[in-house]
């Protein structure tokens, strides 16, 4: 029996679909799309506290990203590009709508969190995953529009401090010390659940 | 974040955690692999600190509905596409250009509806005075005329005996501000103050109130 080999199809460099796009190609965009919503969306929401503005500076970021390509100008990837453009709108939504987080119905104070989270319940792991969302968000609003960003383009969109640095124009010495102070005051918050 | 002075060798906090995370340079992380190689305890607060980043990494926000990301994106297709051009964008000093003269035929629009629409008298005020029809000596010209139209005032409060000389009224035409060469000065007495009212020798324009209580 002979084997048949099936070659994959070669996966479009960004590049590629930006060249695309521009050619007025709909499925390049839906790749761009499909490949960095989740990271942009992640990056706003840790910005912005809540879905539907977390989606309106995905979506201005992505317009502003893809209608500004001479800015981009190739000096970094296209994720720092996309991800740089996408926290700056957030932070622009944050500032003229207020950063509004998503109320908690449970009035349990953050300490009785804490010491729901110790515990290793199984049947209430949907409940305290969500409660630890939400003290991460809590904890993230202690920082300044700065140290927050830096954070979350290092954290939750997986950027490293070269990556960050271009997508924040700064050196990696200041990521590095923004990264510092950020934690500093996270670890002040989130107390005994980071010591454990 | 600055070096310790006492030991310049000791890496910073930030460094430390850099370390932990990869992302010093060859030569900064052999210098801090030295050092800890010496000071193994100073890791456990970058450790610390690197636990921290796993734990939001462990934790992310949940993701939107398939019916959000689907409307998220038909906004972004319909934003960033130009008709007729693909999606290929103006050259950007094509784009101002555009707006630039875009605000330019607006506001010469608004210009010739503005003329068209309340015509202004034209002129110099000096030469609308010498145009205006001389007005027999005799006649005191009684009428109160409008320095205001109506729709401009609003009377708070005021007293019995100023309503002889609060003018009020229906602006019928427009009205010719005098010139100092229409009037005559006849008598002049001084004020409450003592001081004496003084004309100007050169023509200019000026608006004279009668006072009610006073011959003209």
């Amino acid at each position: 029996m002979s084997a048949v080999t099936l070659a994959c199809p070669p996966v479009p460099s960004d590049d590629e679909l930006l060249g695309r796009f521009a050619a007025g190609q709909s499925a390049a965009l839906d790749e761009l799309f499909r490949r960095y919503r989740q990271a942009a969306y992640r990056v706003a929401f840790r910005l912005l506290g809540n879905e539907a503005d977390a989606l309106d500076a995905v979506q201005e970021g992505f317009v502003k990203a893809l209608t500004h390509l001479n800015g981009f100008q190739g000096r970094s990837s296209f994720k720092t590009w996309l991800l740089r453009v996408v926290s700056n709108a957030a932070l622009d939504l944050g500032r003229a709508r207020g950063r509004r987080e998503t109320v908690s119905l449970d009035t349990s104070t953050a300490a009785d969190v804490n010491e729901r989270l110790l515990s290793a319940d199984e049947s209430g792991l949907g409940l305290e995953r969500a409660d630890l969302r939400r003290l991460l968000d809590q904890a993230l609003s202690t920082l300044s529009d700065v140290q927050r960003q830096t954070f979350v383009l290092y954290a939750d969109a997986g950027l490293s401090y070269r990556e960050v640095a271009e997508a924040t124009s700064t050196s990696i010495g200041t990521v590095m010390s923004r990264l510092y102070y950020a934690r500093q005051k996270l670890r002040a918050f989130l107390g005994e659940r980071i010591e454990s | 974040m600055t070096r310790n002075w006492h030991n310049p060798q000791r890496p910073t906090p930030a460094e430390l955690a850099a370390w932990v995370e990869g992302e010093l340079d060859a030569a900064d992380a052999a210098r801090v692999e030295a050092w800890l190689h010496e000071h193994p305890d100073d890791a456990a607060d970058a450790e610390a600190s690197s636990r921290l980043t796993s734990l939001f990494r462990e934790y992310p926000p949940a993701d939107p509905s398939p019916e959000a990301w689907k409307l998220t994106l038909a906004h972004v297709a319909a934003r960033a596409a130009v008709p007729g051009t693909g999606n290929n964008r103006r050259p950007r000093w094509q784009a101002l250009l555009l707006i630039g003269l875009a605000a330019a035929a607006a506001v010469l629009a608004c210009v010739v509806a503005t003329r068209a629409l309340w015509p202004t008298q034209g002129g110099r005020v000096d030469e609308r005075i010498a145009a205006r029809p001389k007005l027999p000596p005799e006649d005191d010209n009684d009428e109160p005329f409008a320095v205001a139209s109506a729709g401009e005032i609003d009377i708070l409060q005021m007293d019995a005996k100023d309503a002889g000389r609060l003018m009020i009224g229906q602006l019928l035409e427009p009205f010719v501000i005098a010139s100092s060469e229409d009037v005559e000065l006849v008598n002049a007495e001084p004020g409450d103050e003592g001081m004496m009212p003084r004309l100007q020798k050169e023509p200019f324009p000026m608006v004279v109130v009668v006072r009610a209580d006073k011959e003209p």
